[in-house]
């Protein structure tokens, strides 16, 4: 098991984290400072996501604090025997606090399975907002959909209460996943979920990627296709750019 | 045993059963405008799609509730994982609409107190839920009750795609019996379903209904 355990904390003005704690091959890079933000960026010394790795993550970002979470490379999810890989993910944000959770792409290897599961707690006053692209696999080997399973599940809760809920069980041998009510012929599908941030009524125009955005029970979210990470990322990226203080 | 309360179920999803349900195509109508829907074989690739996420979709929802699964918890569930505005208010008013329906034909106890909290704006109102607690009051056998339902979500799918594409009747029914025989193992997935599993649909499905809410010209409410 690799563990990753953050907490950021307003300190006179400034978010600063304090308290951090990895075990191999997951680390921290040095925090910076921009636009408001500390920004941590996560790193692997390892190729990708072995089989039987578990990786146990978990960030809180107290009263006041602004975090922003990135990766340093592309997720990679290699081939796996029996036992599969997984994630388990854990966020709070207390009220008056912001994190922006923006995770590279991820890409399943040809016989990978993974299990991922992200539980996000929010207080009212709090504000969120998270990014996912999958591929569907090496794309530029032509490889897709060569992966045996791919298991995600992201819930919201407001304040304890379940507000949002993105479950999806991706098994290339049970369905048609290159096809309609999947990925519908696109290569990479994205979701973004965005919570007490105001990102106006109309997505930015949106360059490569083909999207659509609703009102969740509560907050918003943002789906998109594309046939490559980048377009969605872009998207991702201006959506956020475009936020109204 | 006679098979009252089946026939009962029978009149909860007719069709004409006065809910509104065919004001909903729930994403159908994006699928024919891009084209993705437009003949009988594509009809069948939605339909086999759609029936691989009905047992964690509605038929999930409706088999927990019929099973006595607490349906706060359900109703919950369903709210949050029906992300698409339209999906999930054209699920409520079903709901509301069926409520009331039932509650002057019927003795549901359940569905009462359910429209009750739903009232009090404790819980939002999911239409699978509300079956499933119906099947539960009328004491319906589960099963069979389910395998109706099952076959009335896909027949309103193909309805609806031979409207909008339009598509010949004959084409229709041709897709649509193609799906009848893995209804009984789509009912059995369902009522099996773990909690942890119910909300799993499909990003594409989930995406053309989100288009849906800007779509130039529209017949349906979703």
């Amino acid at each position: 098991m690799s563990i990753l355990n953050l907490t950021a904390e307003n300190r006179n003005g400034q978010t600063v984290i304090t308290h951090s704690s990895f075990t191999a091959p997951l680390k921290i890079a040095q925090p910076f400072y921009r636009d408001g933000y500390t920004e941590v960026m996560m790193m692997a010394a390892a190729a990708g996501i072995l089989e039987g790795d578990f990786y146990d993550i978990s960030l809180t970002v107290r009263k006041g604090a602004a975090l922003k979470f990135t990766e340093q490379s592309y997720t990679k999810i290699f081939k796996s025997g029996k036992k599969g890989s997984s994630r388990r993910i854990r966020i709070t944000v207390e009220s008056g606090g912001r994190l922006h959770y923006l995770p590279t792409p991820t890409i399943p290897f040809a016989g990978s399975a993974f299990c991922d599961s992200t539980e996000i707690h929010l207080e009212s006053g709090s504000k969120f907002i998270m990014t996912d692209i999958l591929s569907a696999g090496r794309i530029a080997m032509n490889e897709r959909f060569a992966f045996k399973s791919y298991r995600t599940r992201t819930a919201v809760y407001s304040d304890e209460r379940l507000c949002f809920l993105d479950n999806r069980r991706l098994v290339p041998s049970k369905c048609d996943l290159a096809g309609i009510g999947f990925f519908e012929g696109y290569s990479h599908c994205g979701m973004m979920y965005i919570f007490g941030e105001n990102i106006g009524d109309k997505l930015p125009k949106s360059g490569g990627a083909e999207a659509a955005m609703t009102k969740a029970k509560e907050g918003i979210c943002i789906r998109a296709f594309g046939s490559a990470g980048e377009d969605i990322a872009e998207l991702f990226a201006d959506v956020i750019r475009g936020i109204k203080q | 045993m006679n098979n009252v309360s089946l026939i009962k179920v029978m009149q909860a999803i007719d069709p004409l059963f006065p809910i509104g349900a065919f004001t909903l195509s729930n994403g159908m109508e994006t699928y024919v405008q891009r084209g993705i829907v437009s003949d009988r074989e594509s009809l069948l690739r939605f339909l086999k799609a759609y029936v691989y996420t009905l047992p964690t979709g509605d038929l999930g929802f409706a088999a927990k509730a019929a099973k006595g699964e607490d349906y706060a918890l359900l109703d919950e569930l369903f709210s949050a994982s029906k992300s698409p505005l339209e999906l999930r208010s054209g699920s409520e008013k079903l709901c509301r609409r069926f409520i009331k329906s039932e509650a002057l034909l019927n003795s549901c106890p359940l569905l009462e107190e359910y429209s009750e909290r739903i009232a009090a704006g404790v819980l939002a109102g999911s239409h699978p839920v509300a079956m499933g607690l119906f099947i539960r009051d009328i004491g319906a056998n589960l099963t069979e009750s389910l395998e109706m339902y099952c076959y009335s979500l896909l027949s309103a799918s193909v309805n609806h795609a031979v409207k909008l594409v339009p598509l010949r009747q004959s084409d229709g029914q041709s897709a649509l019996s193609e799906m009848i025989d893995g209804i009984p193992e789509t009912v059995q997935k369902a009522l099996n379903v773990s909690l942890y599993d119910l909300g799993i649909g499909g990003s594409g499905f989930d995406l053309r209904s989100m288009e849906h809410e800007a779509l130039p010209a529209r017949l349906y409410i979703s």
